[in-house]
């Protein structure tokens, strides 16, 4: 470091200074020179100027932190100095290494010590680290306030200035009460530098110290009558800082505000008080009418943009719709959309989202919707994401299509595509696919988006892709077909992998599976092929997990509708599943390995065999309901299990909606099948052939390796007609379906809840059944009022029947309290007595005697009376369904009998013939479900264990 | 009104940092080094202005340097670009055809303009005549400072 040691000469600082210009291309004599007051008195007192330590900076390259601690050794003797010229310059110093991220909290009292010089030369300095450096928190920043009253009484109007400067930014509660007076009386400074300074840096202070704004108010309002413009601008600044805070405490300025604004040529105070009114017009009704003239004054004559655009944006916010006003606004808004400046351009487009908003301006829709497709290809993403959001705004169904095909294009040419895709999805789902009104088409651009294996919408493209499907039961025919040709596509490179996203081939193979009835009749290739690419694909075994299952379960379900469908293909599926089955059933997925076996199974109960596969349909035939994720809390609390939870309703109307969950793509099964007809609509393109259908013939053993055998026989044989891309098929078959006359399609754009269930407000309207009628279902709050009001029926014998009811758990306590009754139900001549009931050791049941509890000591009359029994709750920690086992034992005497002892079994407590105990965090709620009647009279029986003899 | 204001070279080097905010040192530098990242990467062909967090950024470059201004919501963004430009104009009459060198070696004199132009995040001086004066006074005071000690 040499230069560092060496305290340079002026002249060797002059000279190197020329060089350093010289280097970077500019030949003017560097102005670092021009008058560095401190290198000249610096050179004997301390070690480097500015200059040369800028300059040394430079030099080293590679190595500066090592030069800058060094130079910060130095600075830190040199603020230890007595001289204040070379504190100055060593604070100086420091702010410039600060800037470099060098900290210099360390040096704040020097700072201090500085502002405290009384030569202007080395004050000056200090006050500019002070305001780089503090802030409002710096604790030596109460040493100021003294500093700062001495300096607001200085004869020179620039250290006044300078102080206020920095006490604009450091400036924080205890110095703002300090302050206050010397503020005052700058405010009515004789000088409009000061006045002007004040009243911005009062702004600062207000935010600081709110309760000063009071004692300013008055003073600060006289400043709105300022003669000097530069003044008067800050008064309306400071006022309009404020009044972003709270508009409606200004309101009373209206008068001198807009009399300023009537009379002002000044572009930046013109800028200021459109802000202002802006804020204050919504507060005040009769602000609009009267900005009317100024407004459209300043919009036909203002040169300056910036004015102009204030102006247009002013209407916009503040002027009510249909005014002749806002269509001049409008008017000048499209000249900035159209202008060449890119800048003004965003600000339009910005600026429009506003307008279509509020004004649903619908003259220059047309015109507009060119301009925002055009703004969408800009290659500025700003720009691009303001068009966007636009355009989602401006579309309606006439538009969409184009909107959709254009943002595609857009989406194939960019790199970064997600924000197009996002956009068309996030249109098209809007209100239920309110725009969308082909979906056939619709489900096609899916298809497409789909191809892309990395977007990170692939997720909703699926999702939607199911969605639609059972939305629309007119498009499914169309979609099962898409789905198989997606599934099938060879890819360029390799035959062999599916080239569609993840969550699209789980989508398309649930799609398949469920509604390989609409596939095109005969259907028997499309089955064959379908069951081939889901099973052998080989990538299909590099998906996860839960594909992979849809994928099986898929097959599965195609073999079993075969019968139906394609009854000359069952041998032939059957082959395929037993065949390539057995290697997911190795798969290191327990799920993926877990329903190939079950798969499996079922394949070898119903074998090759049309007739017992017919009885298998059973298990398919029911579609899955949607279920809430809430349905269990809404299923009403005393139904009998004998009965049908759901009375199924025949010849549902087709438009019955269906609930989506989005995150379970089974729950998006539909109970709905009809399809109106669409399926049988003539001049249908042809469903797109699956390579499968090259190798019908070929036995099915070799299906596993047959893309191989294909591709060679395909390539021996050439009148196999050439694959052609699905996408393209179908798009062909689109057209054709088009040129015949658009489909009509009914959407279910309503969600079904469980029936019975009480429709959430955001369900949208569930339609009323007889059965929802009929049975009044508490919501789940009230449930804890309904505990300990129903008795539930625990056994029914031939003899007596018990009761249970649940009383609100005691959590303290970690208690259950049931409370059991038992009524008599055989004939008067017998007489039932000692009667008890016996709980399994596990229950930890208070109150119990040894053998067990009693509930009736003596004969039985009509009914007993109340018996309580607190069980421990331990067991009913968590969520879930315990068996509470018990016995029940009692005396049966008649006439003619003997007595006897007889003791059945108390049901178990589960969800089908018990009482469920449900848990949620911190609430024990205990549903209790129905008990169907277990006593059978082949169950009671003698006891024959010991223990169970008394007396 | 402005929350702070950046000069950034094309190599990402600060040449000028100003907060009219309060601000942590620490936040500053997290904030100029997303805020140059975020600039110095946007091709010459687009807009000036890109939304950041909840402010907006209005920013243009002259020669090598970045000029950023911070700016609110609902703030005009093309005075703020004016503003931008009317201290780059005041730089160049001082300096005379301002250069990066001159902002390197005379950092102090660039926050010194700035202080006239700006005062808590607001215009104070729109003339540039009137700013360059009240910079000359008050390189003038400092002269007679360093005169008056050297003769006392």
């Amino acid at each position: 470091m040499p230069l560092a040691r060496v305290a340079p000469s002026p002249d060797l600082i002059f000279q190197s200074s020329v060089h350093h210009a010289g280097h970077f291309g500019t030949d003017k004599k560097p102005s670092a020179m021009k008058d560095d007051e401190f290198g000249r008195s610096a050179t004997m007192v301390f070690e480097k100027s500015l200059t040369a330590m800028v300059k040394g900076i430079r030099a080293h390259r590679g190595n500066e932190s090592e030069y800058i601690q060094a130079c910060i050794t130095e600075i830190q003797k040199e603020v230890a100095s007595k001289n204040m010229s070379t504190k100055s310059m060593a604070v100086l110093k420091l702010a410039y290494l600060t800037m470099l991220g060098y900290d210099m909290a360390w040096a704040t009292f020097a700072v201090v010590e500085v502002m405290g010089t009384n030569r202007f030369a080395t004050k000056r300095p200090g006050y500019l680290a002070s305001s780089i450096s503090f802030t409002d928190q710096t604790d030596v920043g109460l040493l100021t306030i003294n500093l700062f009253k001495k300096d607001f009484g200085s004869q020179s109007q620039y250290e006044s200035g300078t102080a206020i400067n920095c006490l604009s930014n450091i400036c924080s509660a205890e110095i703002s009460r300090d302050i206050m007076t010397d503020l005052l009386s700058l405010l009515s400074s004789s000088r409009a530098y000061l006045r002007k300074k004040t009243v911005l840096c009062l702004y600062r202070i207000f935010l600081k110290d709110p309760p000063a704004l009071r004692t300013c108010f008055p003073k600060l309002k006289d400043r709105l009558g300022d003669e000097d413009q530069g003044v008067l601008t800050a008064t309306v600044n400071t006022f309009l800082e404020l009044a972003r805070k709270n508009a409606r405490n200004y309101l009373s300025l209206v008068p001198q505000l807009y009399h300023i604004l009537v009379n002002t040529q000044n572009n930046w105070l013109s800028i200021k008080l459109l802000k202002v009114f802006q804020l204050l017009s919504p507060l005040e009704p009769r602000l609009p009418a009267k900005l009317v003239e100024p407004l459209t004054n300043i919009l036909n004559t203002t040169k300056a943009q910036s004015v102009e655009f204030e102006a247009i944006r002013c209407v916009v916010r503040s002027m009510p719709e249909g005014s002749a006003i806002v269509a001049l606004a409008i008017e000048k808004l499209q000249t900035f959309l159209n202008s060449s400046d890119r800048n003004l351009r965003f600000l339009a487009l910005d600026l429009y989202k506003e307008v279509v908003e509020k004004f649903k301006e619908k003259t220059s829709l047309k015109d507009l919707h060119d301009k925002v497709l055009t703004s969408i290809e800009e290659p500025d993403l700003t720009v691009r994401r303001v068009a966007l959001q636009l355009l989602d705004r401006i579309v309606d169904p006439s538009n969409f299509q184009e909107a959709v095909q254009r943002l595609l294009e857009f989406s194939r040419k960019a790199t970064l595509n997600d924000e197009f895709i996002g956009t068309i999805l996030r249109m098209a789902a809007r209100d239920r696919y309110a725009l969308v009104e082909d979906f056939a088409w619709y489900l096609l651009i899916l298809g497409e988006i789909s191809r892309n294996m990395d977007s990170s919408y692939a997720a909703t493209v699926a999702e939607q892709f199911v969605d639609i499907c059972v939305r629309v039961p007119q498009v499914r025919p169309y979609a099962v077909t898409l789905a198989l040709g997606l599934l099938d596509t060879p890819a360029e490179a390799e035959r062999d992998s599916i080239s569609v996203c993840t969550p699209m081939v789980a989508a398309c193979a649930w799609l398949l599976g469920e509604y390989s009835g609409d596939l095109e009749k005969p259907s028997e290739a499309a089955f064959l092929s379908g069951a081939k690419v889901l099973l052998t694909s080989r990538s299909i075994q590099a998906l996860d997990a839960a594909t992979q299952t849809q994928c099986i379960w898929a097959a599965s379900k195609l073999y079993l509708a075969v019968p139906e469908h394609a009854p000359s293909t069952v041998a032939q599926l059957h082959e395929l599943l037993c065949s390539q089955l057995p290697s997911f059933v190795r798969s290191t997925h327990l799920d993926v390995s877990e329903r190939a076996r079950l798969a499996l199974n079922i394949a070898n109960f119903y074998k090759a065999d049309a007739q017992s596969l017919q009885s298998a349909k059973g298990l398919v035939a029911e579609q899955l309901l949607p279920v809430k994720p809430d349905a269990q809390a809404q299923v009403p609390v005393s139904v009998d299990l004998d009965e049908p939870f759901f009375v199924i309703e025949e010849a549902r109307p087709s438009f019955m909606p269906v609930r989506a969950d989005p995150t379970d793509p089974y729950s998006l099964a539909s109970t709905y099948k009809d399809d109106l007809g669409f399926a049988s609509e003539p001049n249908r393109a042809e469903a797109p052939q699956s390579t499968a259908q090259g190798v019908p013939s070929s036995s099915m053993y070799y299906l596993g390796k047959s893309d191989e055998r294909a591709a060679a026989e395909q390539a021996q044989e050439p009148s196999v007609p050439e694959v052609k891309d699905p996408l393209a098929q179908m798009r062909e078959r689109l057209e054709a379906q088009r040129n015949a006359g658009a489909p009509k399609y009914q959407v279910m754009r309503d969600d079904v809840t469980a029936p019975g269930a009480t429709p959430t407000p955001d369900a949208g309207q569930v339609p009323s059944s007889s059965s929802t009628a009929t049975l009044p279902i508490p919501p789940e709050k009230e449930l804890t009022d309904l505990q300990g009001r129903l008795w539930t029926v625990c056994h029914r014998g031939e003899h007596l029947a018990v009761y249970v009811c649940i009383r609100s758990p005691n959590l303290r306590k970690r208690q259950i309290r049931l409370e059991l009754r038992c009524e008599r139900l055989c004939a008067p001549e017998l007489l039932v007595s000692d009667v008890a009931l016996r709980f399994p050791s596990a229950a930890h049941v208070q109150e119990a005697d040894a053998s067990g509890r009693m509930l009736v000591v003596g004969s039985l009359q009509e009914r007993s009376s109340k018996v309580k029994a607190n069980l421990d709750s331990a067991p009913f920690l968590w969520p879930g369904v315990f068996d509470l086992r018990c016995e029940l034992e009692y005396l049966v005497k008649s006439a003619s009998w003997k007595p006897q002892r007889l003791f059945g079994e108390l049901p178990r407590i589960g969800p089908q013939d018990g009482v469920a105990f449900y848990q949620t965090a911190s609430d024990v709620i205990i549903s209790p479900a129905v008990i169907a009647p277990i006593g059978t009279p082949s169950s009671q029986r003698i006891p024959t264990r010991d223990g169970f003899h008394r007396g | 009104m402005i929350n702070f204001i950046l000069l950034i070279s094309r190599q990402g080097k600060t040449r000028l940092k100003k907060w009219f905010v309060p601000c942590p040192e620490r936040d500053q530098f997290r904030t100029i080094k997303e805020v140059s990242s975020l600039i110095l990467n946007r091709s010459p062909k687009v807009c000036n202005f890109l939304e950041w967090r909840d402010y907006k950024l209005c920013y243009k470059r002259y020669a090598s340097l970045f000029f950023i201004a911070c700016i609110e919501q609902n703030d005009n963004e093309l005075l703020a670009l004016e503003m931008v430009h009317h201290f780059v104009e005041c730089l160049d009459r001082y300096f005379g055809n301002v250069c990066e060198l001159d902002l390197i070696f005379n950092f102090h004199k660039a926050y010194y303009i700035l202080d006239e132009i700006l005062i808590s995040g607001e215009l104070q001086e729109s003339s540039k005549r009137a700013v360059l004066h009240h910079i000359s006074e008050q390189d003038a005071m400092m002269q007679e400072n360093e005169q008056a000690k050297r003769k006392g």
